[in-house]
């Protein structure tokens, strides 16, 4: 017996995998931190020494003073812990506690405590490693961390090894020990912390959120065995715990009372086997399965001789090598055929039942996948033929596979699956020997199964097993179709049901890594998808709050339909350049959801709740409103009129400038945006209508206006200004300006009377309506008013442009008829103008950026033209480094610009008169001089081009069938044989670098017949015809 | 550490044989000339020229007519096109009617061996020659020159859809060599799988090997330009392998699978570098790349394998670019440019 105070810490599951310190050692005293954690134990002892068997308690917080131990008692519903999470623990404990000869009491703790640490290889995943690995960084000096970082990190460390451990002991006082009165003491801690991982090469951390699981043994008989705890823990389901957390503590507990109770003699004897069997091809030559033996080497007591006299299919042969009873079980299932039914006789009965009994689970398993995440499945209406179509999609080789994980397992995630089988699953004509599900039929019945079995199939162990069979069809699904899988996600977290969502929720991060989506989608998609989880961890619950509140019951369309708001708008801001070009053009820089606003209206306080809340860069809030996709209600009125009462009368008082713009925010949701109980000014509120296609049509319901009568308006104006005005132009402006909406404009911001009178002077004739296009004044009055963006442009530059452009305004007649393609294809001045400001914004000072405003000034419309393209095209665009570059020396051949290393040309070409008339011209010597030195080139073909065409076909042309009409006309440039043969000759020099124009079609091509027959021809998979994107 | 010697209008230098040769057009005729021998063929017949044992061989593709030459003198012609040869054999491409094959031909230029309705060649070797059939280039077909069997190597190349619905498919971009019996490929998505090359089973992979550096978008290349601009150099002997793409060097430590950033040379200097083409020599790495991004390739130079540090670089002139790295032999170095001159420059003396 060992009476020493014997410092062992057993690490037994690693879920990050290295330990962390438990305190703050700086901000608490250690005496405090001893005294508390003594006074607790010691208050537990004294208190279940009087109490009631099933009233004993053995969890307690260390380091925190009693009271809190007994607040937390008293409240086991703490939100850290599920409900009656620690209640339910501590029935276990009761249950270990009454055996003789162990004492346990858990510790937790909960301190958000910070700790640096170099970015750490994956297999350093101990305590110990990560000290040698800093250790090793220091002595190789290493070059990608500060000495100061390192030394502080192993100082970190160091706190956590040493100097708690020290405290540990200080605590476990002899005297405190023999208190406990029994022979062993096993005191397991799970302990929370936020560690501060140090970049490579720089001063940033980023902070990972960390749970550790750790053993302390301050008394014990004779030595744990680790080896033998650790088989236990491997084959023993927790008893309660809806998180990985809880559930990992609980099967601890349930795993010291199995050490403390079972004989362990048996394992020792499995150990043995793992020394038998070690140079043996079953543990040498199939890595995947060594892995499980050595997990628990107790399955290699399954181990025995394969017969001769078995037929040999290729999962024989495996079998056979394997020599594996568990493997060979569940091939007996399907196998009876091959292998005879006396063989599957000959196995132990019991094998086998445990077998089938896994090899069902699994086919169920694998149906609640594909019922959710199948996407042909998932489009079946029909619930019943749903869950037939997930039951036929039943992987049959992943069947075997994963039976043999879950077979020599136990967890809880099969004893969930095996009970929804018993209680609410029906098969009918399943032929199991085959797994073959033709004429099989299935009735599912959630209610009956529990929605946890969802929970433990989705969820349980998702970072665990990378390659699980949920995995795989999510991420399968996310990279055919991403919005679907968005759907799907949200269908399960709904079914799912709210006891185990928040569960669900806290595994977002491990399904994100565990997929990896990175390795295998487009940068967009990941976007996407990460965004959509945010917006539905973020904002989910007060989504769902509101609908409830407005349409009195839950309403999925309706909620989907404000969470794909919410999404665009999370892009947006995790983009960080997300310009939302809906009259007031701002960078968004939060939102929020159902934030409660007080209007004041006739002296009375009005609330309302505004569905999505956005704050804007200026400090202001958008209000949207996203109308119910199944109301009907399309236009703004009709939205204003069927809308809430209280909805109704705020917005029309806005409108009619009879309130104003400053509501004060109230409530939980308001104090997510650190606004409740503030007064926040709204710029203005928007209505959003989803389409079919998924994107939003956006409308402005109403902006920060004033007052309803045109004189009080005219003199309000008037009043206002801050340039006099004389009489005929003050008349002029009233003759130009009598809508009460539009004056309401002029009054909010006189100063667009300047606006006015800027234009009117520089376009004194023929264009007379620009001057009444008050969005394009309200552009030209906000972008004058910013002297930084006028100096960017220039200040005649910027006259210029406005001076020549040749862009129809919006109230402005039609272009005539006679006009040249580009004058009908240019936006509206403010358009181009709102292009133009972010552009700048973003773009101005990169070589050639003064050529681009250049050409937007040209009085030519064609140079107009390209030129606005290329400012819309790029007005968000990160990455481009150059315009008009020169790629080759200081000679003229010019790219219109560079992004992110791509030389690339805009094309703002008419589609009849020049796209569809590339096949006659010549071949263009960028274009080979790309294609010989293999340099990443684009054309970016204007989008803009296609939907304005006169012509039906080419304007109800998607991007898609747009890059496959310029493919085509290409490919009439390209298979005109002396075209091919140019283009040929001078990739390959002749022929004589061939292997050039291999290594740029990939296709093994050598000479100019395949290149026509398999290059050129093939304008789907064809790398030649890649450098054409439209836009 | 190298200065210009000689500027040779139409030349090609040979590592193998060390010499240089010239190909000059003149009307409809190719003159060759190297050593002191005066080839003359068609143009239409001149095409991929090398040297093979005793003979210079000129191949071309579109003719589909192969000229073998000893010395000055005429030995034979073929029909079909020669670009894959190793010490032992060489690999003929005919294409009759419809039927394309590959051919190995022995020293005395007869066919050996016949894989019908196969085209792409991907690798050859003492060992093996790697093949694909026809429009089916998932599949390598990997011959034994020892054995006279074939094994069949299923690559795995997956479809992806972006947000707007563009389809995308993968693609091998490089069969990077033989390591012990491995066969290395790498393909989109800088992804690298090593097959066996006895079973044709996968080994192991990664799945993104260039990870440190692939969030940056100028690492997002198209696949178009793919293999121009990573393309791994394997060092057997050493068990490594080298890629120099875009501003950084990556090494690849094949006992321990990983690959890993050894440099990256726009943090430490004033100049950037854009590297484009790239050669393996045993104490340097030639290359040709940009100071600019976008630009044409119109620097070269050398970098020193133990520091790893720029030793030499050349410019080229407004207009010109440099096809390749540069080649060196003993003490010379040799680059091409695209007006076909050949540069050549002679090592320092310390």
């Amino acid at each position: 017996m060992k009476n020493t105070l014997l410092l062992l810490f057993v690490t037994l599951i690693i879920r990050v995998s290295y330990g962390s310190s438990l305190l703050k050692i700086e901000e608490v005293s250690n005496t405090s931190f001893i005294e508390n954690t003594k006074d607790q134990i010691e208050y537990l002892i004294k208190e279940n020494s009087n109490k009631k068997q099933d009233e004993k308690w053995y969890i307690y917080l260390v380091g925190q003073p009693v009271d809190t131990l007994k607040y937390y008692i008293d409240k086991t519903t703490k939100e850290h812990f599920s409900t009656s999470y620690l209640k339910n623990l501590n029935d276990d404990l009761i249950k270990i506690n009454a055996l003789n000869n162990v004492a346990v009491y858990v510790a937790f703790t909960d301190y958000e405590n910070k700790i640096l640490t170099p970015i750490l290889p994956e297999d350093v995943n101990t305590l110990n490693e990560a000290e040698i690995y800093i250790n090793s960084l220091i002595n190789t000096k290493s070059k990608d961390y500060t000495p100061n970082e390192l030394v502080e990190s192993k100082k970190h460390f160091n706190t956590f090894s040493k100097e708690f451990q020290d405290l540990i002991k200080q605590v476990f006082t002899e005297d405190l020990i023999s208190k406990m009165g029994k022979p062993n003491i096993v005191l397991p801690f799970s302990s929370y912390s936020i560690r501060q991982v140090i970049q490579l090469n720089t001063v940033e951390y980023i902070e990972k959120e960390f749970f550790t699981y750790t053993f302390y043994t301050p008394k014990l008989d004779e030595a744990i065995d680790k080896e033998a705890l650790k088989n236990i823990y491997v084959t023993t389901a927790p008893n309660v715990g809806l998180s990985e957390e809880e559930q990992i503590i609980s099967r601890s507990i349930a795993s010291i009372y199995r050490y403390f109770t079972e004989d362990i003699t048996d394992y020792l004897r499995c150990r043995d086997l793992l020394v038998k069997y070690q140079n043996e091809a079953i543990l040498n030559d199939f890595p995947e399965f060594a892995t499980r033996p050595e997990a628990n080497p107790c399955i290699l007591n399954y181990v025995v001789p394969w017969g001769e006299d078995k037929e040999k299919s290729e999962w024989m042969s495996i079998t056979e090598d394997l020599i594996n009873i568990p493997l060979y079980a569940v091939m007996a299932i399907p196998l009876t055929s091959v292998a005879g039914v006396a063989t599957v006789e000959e196995l132990s009965r019991k094998q086998i039942e445990k077998a089938c009994k896994a090899a069902a689970i699994e086919v169920f398993s694998q149906t609640l996948v594909n019922y959710w995440f199948e996407e042909s499945v998932y489009s079946e209406i029909d619930s019943k033929m749903r869950w037939e179509k997930a039951l036929l999609a039943v992987n049959k080789p992943e069947v075997f596979k994963e039976t043999l994980k879950q077979f020599t397992e136990i967890s809880t995630r099969n004893e969930v699956v095996f009970a929804c089988l018993n209680k609410g699953v029906a098969y009918k004509n399943v032929d199991w020997e085959n797994l073959d599900f033709e004429k099989a039929s299935i009735s599912f019945s959630l209610k009956d199964c529990g929605n946890n079995v969802l929970n433990y199939v989705f969820f349980e162990k998702i970072g665990g097993d990378a390659a699980s069979y949920a995995l795989k069809k999510m991420l399968t699904l996310i990279k055919s179709n991403p919005r679907t899988f968005v759907k799907v996600w949200r269908e399960l977290l709904e079914d799912i049901g709210p006891d185990f969502r928040s569960a669900a929720r806290v595994h977002t991060t491990d399904i994100l890594k565990a997929i990896n989506l990175k390795a295998d989608i487009d940068v967009a998609v990941e976007k996407y998808i990460k965004s959509s989880f945010h917006v539905e961890d973020a904002l989910d619950d007060a989504i769902k709050a509101y609908v409830k509140e407005v349409n009195g019951t839950a309403n999925n369309l309706f909620e989907n339909a404000i969470k794909d708001a919410a999404i665009e708008t999370d892009l947006a801001i995790y983009e960080a350049h997300g310009v939302m070009m809906n009259g007031v053009g701002r960078k968004i820089l939060k939102q929020g959801a159902n934030v409660s606003l007080n209007f004041k209206v006739s002296g009375r306080e009005v609330k309302i709740y505004a569905t999505l809340l956005e704050r804007l860069d200026d400090d202001s809030y958008r209000i949207v409103f996203v109308n119910q996709p199944s109301s009907g209600y399309g236009t703004v009125a009709e939205f204003i009129n069927n809308t809430t009462k209280n909805r109704n009368v705020v917005l029309k008082a806005l409108i009619d400038g009879e309130i104003s713009f400053y509501p004060t925010a109230k409530g939980v949701n308001a104090g997510k945006l650190e606004i409740d109980g503030k007064e926040i000014e709204i710029a203005e509120i928007e209505l959003r209508t989803q389409r079919s296609d998924g994107a939003f049509k956006k409308e402005t319901i109403v902006s920060k206006r004033i007052s309803n009568d045109v004189d009080g308006i005219y003199a309000n104006i008037k009043k206002n200004l801050e340039n006099p005005i004389d009489e005929a132009q003050w008349q002029k402006f009233k003759k130009d300006f009598h809508d009460v909406d539009e004056l309401s404009r002029f009054a909010q911001e006189p100063g667009l009377v300047d606006s006015w009178r800027y234009i009117g002077e520089l376009k004194p004739s023929g264009t007379s309506k620009l001057t009444q296009d008050v969005d394009f004044l309200q552009v030209v009055y906000r972008q004058r008013g910013n002297p930084d963006l006028i100096n960017k442009i220039g200040s005649d530059k910027y006259d210029d442009i406005i001076k020549n452009y040749s862009g129809q305004c919006k109230g402005c007649d039609a272009p005539a008829s006679s006009a040249s393609e580009a004058v009908k294809h240019l936006p509206p001045h403010d358009e181009m103008l709102e292009s133009l400001e972010a552009f700048t914004t973003k773009h101005h000072g990169k070589d050639g950026f003064d050529k681009v405003i250049n050409y937007l000034k040209s009085t030519d419309p064609r140079k107009q033209k390209g030129a606005e393209f290329v400012t819309n095209a790029l007005k968000r665009q990160d990455g481009v480094t150059a315009f008009e570059f020169k790629y080759l020396g200081d000679l003229d051949n010019t790219a219109d610009f560079v992004l992110n290393g791509k030389n690339i040309d805009g094309k703002s070409w008419s589609v009849a008169s020049s796209i569809d008339n590339i096949g006659n011209w010549n071949l263009s010597g960028q274009l080979k001089d790309y294609f010989k030195s293999d340099q990443v080139f684009e054309q970016w073909f204007d989008y803009s081009r296609f939907q304005k065409s006169a012509n039906e076909t080419y304007s109800s042309m998607s991007k898609t069938d747009a890059v496959e009409h310029i493919k085509k006309q290409y490919q009439k440039l390209f298979e005109k044989e002396r075209n091919a043969q140019e283009l040929f000759d001078y990739i390959t020099d002749n022929g004589e670098n061939i292997d050039k124009f291999e290594a740029i079609f990939g296709e093994n091509i050598s000479n100019v017949d395949d290149f026509i027959d398999d290059v050129i021809s093939d304008l789907s998979n064809s790398d030649l015809y890649g450098f054409i994107k439209v836009k | 550490m190298f200065v210009k010697k000689q500027e040779k209008k139409g030349g090609r230098y040979n590592s193998e044989r060390d010499i240089i040769y010239t190909v000059k057009f003149l009307n409809d005729k190719a003159h060759i000339d190297f050593e002191d021998y005066k080839i003359e063929i068609e143009k239409k017949e001149f095409g991929i020229p090398f040297f093979w044992e005793q003979y210079f061989i000129v191949s071309n593709p579109n003719s589909k007519k192969v000229n073998i030459f000893s010395g000055a003198n005429f030995v034979k012609n073929l029909s079909g096109f020669i670009n894959r040869v190793n010490k032992e054999y060489l690999i003929l491409s005919k294409k009759v009617g419809s039927n394309r094959s590959l051919n190995i031909l022995n020293e005395d230029f007869n066919i050996i061996e016949t894989f019908d309705n196969s085209w792409a060649q991907w690798f050859i070797n003492a060992d093996v020659f790697i093949f694909s059939e026809y429009r089916n280039l998932n599949t390598l077909k990997v011959y034994s020159f020892r054995t006279k069997s074939i094994v069949e190597i299923t690559v795995p190349l997956e479809e992806w859809s972006s947000l707007d619905g563009e389809k995308n498919k993968n693609r091998i971009y490089q069969t990077i060599g033989q390591w012990k019996n491995e066969l290395l490929v790498f393909i989109g998505k800088f992804k690298l799988i090593s097959f066996d090359l006895e079973t044709g089973k996968e080994l192991w992979r990664l799945d993104d090997f260039l990870k440190e550096k692939s969030s940056n978008p100028i690492f997002d290349l198209p696949s178009r330009n793919m293999s121009g601009s990573v393309k791994w150099h394997l060092s057997a002997s050493e068990n490594k392998g080298y890629l120099l793409v875009q501003n950084c060097l990556f090494e690849l430590d094949l006992n321990t699978k990983k690959s890993q950033l050894i440099k990256d040379y726009n943090e430490s200097t004033e100049q950037e570098w854009y590297f484009k083409n790239s050669r393996l020599y045993d104490d340097c790495l030639t290359f040709s790349g940009a100071n600019v991004l976008g630009k044409f390739p119109m620097v070269a130079g050398v970098i020193d394998r133990n520091t790893k540090e720029i030793l030499w670089t050349i410019k080229c002139e407004p207009g010109i670019y440099f096809e390749e790295a540069p080649q060196i032999k003993d003490n010379k170095l040799y680059i091409l440019d695209s007006s076909q001159t050949l540069r050549i420059f002679e090592r320092e003396l310390p």
